[in-house]
Parts: structure tokens; sequence; C-alpha cells
């Protein structure tokens, strides 16, 4: 019988595994029968087991001297004094050690439920448990009048902070000619205050991210989930269930979805074609479509990007072969790494420095757009539908709960709210819920997506894929690269609109101007 | 005292056991913050939000990974979390340049011997990585975790593990011979070409 043997290619592949011990016996075997008689193996071999061991010394050596300052210390252990783990078996070794009181209960219990099962007359309870609306029930009490002690005047405040005030003055004023005794006033808080706690403080209603969970925010805000019930003109479930699961809690509903900003991803369908690559799926997770971009990009001799953070555009620029200087500080001034870090970072994270405005660069950015080309992905999509018919779009699973706070926002009413403005701030809100021109984004509808008008304005690929990718969750989310907005912004301008680079980056440091502490 | 019984500890309140967790981890936590981050400060503060979510939440640790494998899934989140913001996109990896001066009886047996200038070079490297590839690299050197552990706490498969273990060498490299320092390990360049 022919004996098996491992080639070059093969135990060059093999060496990650044997260094982490999860080759078989077998394998090892035929690895170190191929290395006791392959020279360059073996070379290559130590090599790999040099780099190994450079490294893990290198990094354990510089990390071991670190370690907390003694003051940073202290006050974690204070800290950590005043928490009280949470223990779900607490209660169940309660039970176990006081098992004489927990028969008694028991038995109570059972009779008391026995009672009221068979009770002949026993009403139906005015107010249910169950969990607040399900997507799929479709089902929604009505009935009962929202509106509050009408004909008073009442004031309102309302505030969103992702739309100027001046947005809403139509609105306002076409809301006020059917709601005579609501006055609204809309501010727009700065863009540090756009936090729903913050919010809630100095507003009755108001747009926000809707990460209620976040360090406990909804105990400034009040359960809408009676109004929503109440309301004829609500259909819960015409929004998505990961969308009202963002704004539910111990089920309670705090907030109306209101959009809805989740990520698409655009590739080039031509250069995929080409490659005779399956175009993507939904059963795809992104590395696996990142890994197939690398191999188109290789095999066409092509530069690819698939923006995930500031840091691939270093490799990118090392696949374009530009030297990197030898030292940290050369690094940054090197014009071309610098001005291509800049446009790729500040552009998303509005940092770093001013030097990226300059127009004599303008040729670079342009090069550098144009080697977009293999694939995007954006939180963005209402716009790309008008670059080329060769650009194909997948949905990507949204996160299944506790989404952050780019994927959607809500409105609010504030708990400091009184009944009376409460009621109040629920009619306007439902009135800018049933509106799409409240949002520039995605709206949180799923009827307002799937509508004609959105339709006959995106195009139907974009709001099948959205409503797919609002019904897709995955389990973890290394999907989230937030600054792939801020490039996208860009190519908005720069391949749709047919914008100058200039003037577009002009405008965007306008708009970075607050930044200017930096 | 055994980990488990600590734990159980912990969660009937007991402080002196929450304490001695944090001292058993808290560096291991801290370093791994420190070199996912390269910012003290920063990695500090991460580390008090891990060691916080990490107590809060102990009753949903069901003892399948290790706990030290469960508190490194919480410190890598906090990292990811805060390398999203953008004030770490801002030239993070200049900040090794502080890295602190090694001690005399750090020194180490010649044949693994580092002149700090080159460790510098390999954390400023490690430090260039996209945050995918940096979180592999810190767990699978620093702390010597195994593709399986680094799969678990990263929530990636294995094999994406492993294809990012290899890319991160190969950025590595790269970078590494820009800056003239060579680990010797032309495999990983043959690996790409071939």
């Amino acid at each position: 019988m022919r004996k098996r043997q491992v080639s070059c290619q093969n135990l060059l592949e093999q060496m990650q595994a044997y260094s982490d011990g999860s080759l078989t016996l077998a394998e090892r075997d035929l690895f170190d029968a191929h290395l006791s008689t392959c020279p360059r193996c073996a070379r290559l071999w130590h090599q790999h087991q040099n780099f190994n061991t450079k490294m893990r010394y290198a990094m354990q050596q510089s990390a071991n001297q670190v370690s907390l300052s003694p003051q940073r210390e202290a006050e974690i252990r204070t800290y950590l004094s005043t928490i009280k783990p949470y223990s779900r078996r607490r209660f169940l070794s309660w039970l176990n050690i006081n098992s004489f009181v927990t028969s008694i209960a028991a038995f109570l219990l059972i009779g008391i439920v026995t009672t009221a099962t068979f009770w002949p007359s026993a009403p139906p309870s005015a107010k249910s448990n169950r969990p607040f609306i399900s997507y799929s029930s479709g089902k929604q009490s009505e009935g009962t009048s929202i509106s509050t002690l009408r004909g008073q005047a009442i004031t309102i405040r309302f505030a969103d902070a992702t739309l100027p005030a001046e947005h809403y003055e139509a609105l306002v004023q076409s809301f006020q000619a059917a709601n005579s005794d609501v006055t609204v006033l809309v501010s727009q808080p700065s863009s540090a205050q756009h936090n729903a706690g913050l919010l809630a403080t100095s507003n009755d209603c108001f747009v926000a991210p809707s990460d209620i969970y976040q360090s406990q925010v909804y105990k400034n805000l009040q359960p809408l989930t009676r109004y929503a019930l109440a309301d004829a003109n609500i259909a819960v479930n015409d929004f998505a269930p990961a969308l009202l699961e963002n704004v539910r809690f111990n089920d309670q509903l705090y907030g109306i979805p209101r959009s809805v900003d989740l990520r698409l991803l655009f590739y080039n369908s031509d250069r995929l074609k080409e490659a005779q690559v399956a175009l993507p799926a939904g059963t795809w997770t992104i590395d696996e479509f990142s890994e197939i971009i690398e191999s188109v990009a290789q095999a066409q001799k092509q530069p690819s990007f698939m923006p995930y953070d500031g840091y691939d555009i270093l490799h990118l620029l090392t696949q374009q072969g530009i030297n990197r200087p030898k030292s940290n500080e050369a690094f940054f001034i090197n014009a071309q790494t610098m001005a291509a870090l800049n446009w790729y970072v500040d552009l998303g994270e509005a940092v770093i420095t001013r030097s990226l405005y300059d127009p004599e660069r303008e040729q670079l950015y342009q090069q550098l757009i144009n080697q977009q080309e293999l694939a995007v992905w954006t939180g963005k999509p209402l716009a790309a539908h008008k670059l080329t018919g060769r650009i194909g779009v997948q949905a990507l699973p949204t996160r299944p709960e506790r989404p952050s706070i780019w994927q959607s926002d809500a409105y609010f009413i504030s708990a400091a709210t009184n009944n009376q403005q409460a009621g109040a701030c629920w009619r306007w809100i439902r009135y800018l819920s049933l509106q799409r021109t409240d949002t520039q984004q995605i709206p949180a509808r799923l009827s307002l997506i799937q509508s004609e008008g959105f339709i006959a304005q995106y195009g139907q690929r974009q709001s099948d894929a959205i409503i797919e990718s609002l019904q897709l969750t995955a389990p973890n989310d290394p999907w989230q690269p937030s600054h792939a907005n801020g490039l996208f912004l860009l190519l908005d301008e720069v391949l749709i609109e047919q914008k100058p680079i200039y003037e577009s980056l002009l405008k965007l440091q306008q708009d970075f101007s607050a930044l200017d502490a930096w | 005292m055994e980990v488990d019984q600590l734990l159980r500890r912990c969660l009937r309140g007991e402080e002196a056991a929450i304490q001695a967790v944090f001292d058993r981890y808290k560096n291991y936590v801290l370093r791994v913050a420190w070199l996912m981050l390269g910012d003290m400060q920063e990695a500090e503060d991460a580390t008090q939000e891990a060691f916080e979510s990490a107590f809060r939440s102990l009753g949903s640790y069901r003892g399948n990974a290790s706990f030290e494998t469960w508190l490194y899934q919480i410190i890598i989140n906090r990292c990811r979390s805060k390398l999203r913001r953008k004030q770490l996109l801002r030239i993070p990896w200049m900040r090794f340049a502080e890295e602190p001066i090694a001690s005399a009886s750090d020194q180490q047996p010649e044949a693994i011997a580092i002149a700090q200038e080159e460790r510098r070079e390999i954390l400023n490297a490690v430090r260039s990585l996209s945050p995918r590839l940096r979180e592999v690299v810190v767990l699978y050197y620093y702390r010597d975790c195994s593709c399986s552990e680094i799969s678990t706490i990263t929530g990636v498969n294995e094999a994406t593990v492993r294809v990012r273990l290899h890319r991160a060498r190969q950025q590595l490299q790269t970078i590494l011979r820009a800056h003239e320092v060579n680990l010797g390990a032309d495999v990983l360049m043959e690996h790409s070409q071939s």
C-alpha cells in the first residue's frame, strides 16, 4: 500500500494547526516525516516557530510591565465592594433550605389556581400580563380614547437631535390644524445631548437612539404600552420584532420606533460573475464574504478594499506597494500614507488633522475612491441604488437584541411629563410616526418600506433587502464599521451628486468644526 | 482556593471573594485591554467596566467555558466598544512609545533576547493591525490561548480564527520588515505567494 505523504504546500497550511496541537496523531506523523526529508520545509518550520517565540516573548514581556496604578486599583476595589452579584440560583437555594415552607406555599398555590380555574363566574382579567404585541399576531386593542382633556391649551416640548428644527415647521402647522389644543415647541439639542437620559430631563417627548437598556435610561421614560394598545392608528405589528425589542423592557413598550440604520452589503456583481463566484446569499457571514472578495481580487490582480476600519487602509497601501517609512514619526509625515489614512479615518470619525482639506490631493482621493469598486457596505442604503446597475445588494442580519445606538431610534415620552401633556405627546408622535417625511433614514414601519412611494424612489431590490435584513438576526455582531457611514457620505456626494471632492470635503470640515476642541 | 469555590462565594455576596477574584485576574484583564487599546487610561477604564459587568452578571456564567475565557469575552467586548469610538482611532499606536522602561531584572536569556526598541516596534505593528486581527494576536501570543479558546472568546468560528491569525502574521511581517525588524519568518511570505 502506498504511503500517504504531505506536500510542501500542505505542510505550510498545517503549520498553524501543528503549533496548536490540533492535528491528529497520524497527521503529526506525516508532518514530521515530511520535515525530516525536506530541508526547505524544515527551515520554514523553524522560522515559523522562531517567529511565534519572538512574538510571544515580546508581547508578554511588554505587557507584564503594565499594572494598575495604586490609586486606580483602590478606586476599583471600593467600587466592586458596592456590587451585589445577581444570582438566579439564590431563590432556588432558598427554596431548598426552606423545604417545609415551600411545600405549604406550593400546596396553597395549587389550591388557589385550581379554584380560580374552575370558578364558574371568574371574570377575565381586565389587564392581561401577556407579553406586549408579537409581530405575527396582528392583534391590537382598539377603542379607548387616548386624547386627554381636549379643549385645554397644552404645550409640549419636542426635541430631535437628528433633524433640524426647521424640518418640523410644516409638520407642526399641519398637526396643529387638526389638534388646536396642542402647541408643539420643537428644538434641536446639540449632538452632545443626543442621549435619551439627557433629553428626557428637559423635554416632554423626543427622538433618541433606542438603546433604552443603556444606563437604565428607561427610568426616565414613560411606558407607552397603554397608549399603543388603545390607539387604533398605531399598528404595532407594523414594526419588525427586532425594532420593538429595542424599546421594550420588562414587557413594557417605552418608545415607538422611528427609523432604522441597518446594514446592507453592496457589491460589484460584474466582478464576482467574471470570477465565476456565486453571488452572496443570506447564509453567508461577513467573514466568508471578505475571504471571497480577497481571493477574487487576487485572482484578477486588481485592488479591492472592503472597508472595515481605518486600519484596513494601511493594508491596502501595503498591497499597492506604497512604501512605509521606517519610524513612527516618519510614518505620519509620509504624504501619501497620511493623506490616505486621514481621508479614510477622518471622514468617518472626524479626527486627526486638517491637512486633509488640501485641493492638491484631490487626485489621490479620486484614485482611492475608484479603488472601492469591489465591495462596500454601509448603513445608508437609500442612496446606493443610484450607483450603477452592476451593484448587487444583500441584506445583512440585524443584531437580535440590545443593538448599538447606530442601529435605530425612536420617539419617547419623558417620565416627568404629566398625564395631560403625555396624551398630547402621544398624538404628536403618532402623527409623525405615520409619515415618511419625518425621517431622512429608512423608516421603521414595514408598511412604509413596502409602500409604492418608497419602491418608486429607491427600488424594489432595496425594499426587499431592507425587509429581509430586519427579519434576519445573527448571534454575534462583527458587522458594525461605524465609519463606513462617513465613507459613504463622501461616496454619495462625489459619485452620485457629482459634487467636486474638494467641496464635499469642505462641507465635512464645517460639519466637524464642533470638534475644534481637539 | 479553587475558582469555582470563589465564584460561589461571590454569588453569596462575600466581598472578600470578589476582591480575591479581582486580585487573581486583574493583571491579565488589564494587560489584554492595554494591548488592545494602547492607552493606559482607557485600559484601566475597560478593566473596571469588565469587572463590574462580570460581577453583576455572574449569575449568568454557566461554566461552559473557563471563567478566565468568559472574562476575556467581556474585556474583548469592552475593547471593541471603545475602539469604535472615534477617540481611539486617532493615531493610537504612537502611544506605545510610552511603554514602561524595562528594569535590569527583566533581561532574558540571549536566545530569545529582543531589544526594547524591537519590542516597541512589534507592539506598534500589532497596534496597527485592524481590531479583529489584533484581538486574535493578543489572545494567541500574550495569553497563549488556543485557536479554539479564541473562537469562544471572539465569537467567530475556529477556521476564521486560523485565517485571521495567518493574515495577521503576514501583515506583521510586512510592517516589521519595513521597520527593519526581522523575526526570521520568510515562511509567511512564501506561504502568501504559493
